[in-house]
């Protein structure tokens, strides 16, 4: 481990709060991001950094150094997205219910198929929104490798050791992913 | 090969997650297939339209206000009472369940013994209980220099004339001494305290005892007032602690305070009261390290306001 992050943490495990405050400085960019990159949501993303770090701060005291902190940061960070989306989807779920409209099998492509005149700047936003919305539809844990992946870059080996998978199973992840965001993604690309 | 097992080498080419033989042998099966090759072309275009419209990152100020959100939060989870008692034995004496009872009679002794260090006075308290079990007048001198012994009852003094309490000088009961208990009262305070106003008077307090009894200051209450100059939401707040901490002696978690205020606080007012700390304590002979540099001439180049960039880079020629 780290030798910086070792004093850091001991330091913090006895009340050293400048000594946290260091540790959150030094990662808590990457926990924003992840959970941006999750979220896609400024405000989502604040909740689940409080959330991470406070988590963090409580179990500091038990950590016991046989992984880095920064695997054992983002695997809570990993758990609290995926959780955090959970509970928001059980609180929207009576929205959608009152809002649905039947858009089952709705894509980009239908509504570009239209008349009306967009310039380039509008197609992208609406096509950023299209993959975050195909993106919703995966199961957690699979979005959660997706987004790693993809937008965050994260090998195939650092995810597993954040989602305590094993290599394989995230492999499988982001294939099925990967094959179900195209399919519905598929008017896009032609 | 099938079509499936093409896909999956084909997003592990694309992700780089392929070794040198492995690429060469999908490389190889690209040239000899055109259907693998059409299959690759699309999984390629997917991957690059997914990486082009990923969403934007946090921005600063989400990032910075997230930061003082948490320090305010995990402050205020530090509840008082941790700031007393000891760790270890006597948080699992006191919180256990079947010794509640016992702890809850401990909690109102030491807030009796803790009020009594408090509010009580040595000079004025027997005086004034003598008089009141005789019947006595007594007065209450400017100075309370005076001794049980000095006070007579009225009954002796026989001048037809009664002492009495002056009511326009009222009794000041003030803390004489260096009272560390007292310390810990003010720094939790500080923290823990939603009234602004009220917070303000604590640091107006323990700027009045640090001027008063000139001693070193009680660590809590210094990490309290970098807290305070941090986290605090009420910019007054956050300018009497900066004005207080630069009483004490200057060492590196101060100067990291007046960094962070530099380079991060909203109120470009307060930004450029650490400028001016800065330049005082340059005044008094303090040398700057590289750190206070760095951030005055970040400041000089990219802060928002113009005022703020002029004295940083004002600042920063002094240094040089």
């Amino acid at each position: 481990m780290n030798k910086i992050d070792t004093q850091l943490i001991l330091s913090a495990q006895q009340g050293d709060m400048s000594a946290f405050e260091q540790l959150v400085y030094k990662y808590d960019r990457q926990v924003l991001n992840i959970a941006k990159s999750f979220n896609n949501n400024d405000e989502d993303a604040k909740d689940i950094y409080q959330e991470v770090f406070i988590r963090v701060f409580k179990g500091l005291k038990d950590f016991q150094f046989k992984s880095e902190f920064s695997t054992w940061l983002f695997r809570i960070t990993t758990n609290v997205c995926i959780s955090y989306h959970a509970k928001k989807k059980e609180m929207d779920s009576i929205d959608k219910e009152i809002g649905s409209d039947g858009e089952d099998g709705y894509t980009l492509g239908d509504s570009l198929a239209s008349d009306s005149k967009t310039d380039s700047v509008a197609i992208n936003a609406e096509m950023a929104e299209q993959i975050t919305q195909a993106l919703e539809q995966l199961p957690p844990q699979q979005r959660m490798a997706f987004t790693l992946k993809y937008y965050e870059d994260y090998k195939i080996t650092e995810i597993a050791d954040m989602l305590r998978c094993s290599e394989g199973t995230i492999k499988r992840y982001l294939f099925n992913a990967s094959n179900k965001m195209k399919m519905k993604l598929k008017n896009l690309l032609y | 090969m099938t079509k499936e097992k093409f896909k999956e080498l084909a997003y592990l080419y694309i992700f780089g997650e392929l070794d040198e033989e492995e690429r060469t042998r999908f490389e190889n099966i690209l040239l000899e297939n055109d259907e693998f090759q059409k299959e690759y072309d699309e999984i390629k275009s997917f991957c690059q339209l997914v990486t082009e419209n990923k969403p934007a990152e946090a921005n600063e100020a989400v990032l910075t206000e997230a930061r003082y959100q948490l320090m305010r939060t995990l402050r205020q989870q530090q509840s008082p009472t941790e700031l007393f008692a000891e760790r270890g034995f006597l948080h699992g004496f006191l919180l256990r369940n079947y010794k509640f009872a016992f702890s809850a009679a401990v909690t109102v002794i030491m807030g009796v013994f803790i009020g009594y260090l408090m509010f009580s006075s040595k000079h004025t308290e027997p005086q004034y209980m003598a008089a009141k079990e005789q019947n006595y007048n007594i007065t209450i001198p400017e100075k309370t220099t005076q001794s049980a012994e000095e006070t007579k009852p009225a009954e002796e003094t026989n001048t037809g004339k009664e002492d009495g309490f002056d009511a326009i000088k009222p009794v000041n009961n003030q803390v004489r001494s260096n009272n560390p208990v007292t310390d810990r009262f003010l720094a939790a305070s500080l923290i823990s305290e939603s009234n602004p106003g009220v917070r303000l008077r604590t640091i107006n307090k323990i700027s009045e005892k640090s001027e008063k009894y000139e001693s070193r200051p009680d660590d809590k209450v210094k990490q309290a007032l970098i807290t305070a100059l941090k986290t605090d939401s009420n910019p007054a707040v956050r300018k009497e602690a900066l004005n207080v901490l630069t009483k004490y002696p200057f060492d590196a978690q101060i100067r990291d305070a007046i960094v962070y205020v530099l380079s991060n606080d909203k109120n470009s007012g307060l930004r450029v009261m650490a400028i001016k700390t800065l330049s005082d304590l340059k005044f008094k002979g303090q040398k700057f390290d590289d750190n206070i540099k760095t951030a005055l001439s970040k400041q000089a180049s990219n802060d928002q306001n113009g005022f703020v960039r002029l004295h940083a880079a004002s600042m920063l020629k002094e240094t040089e």
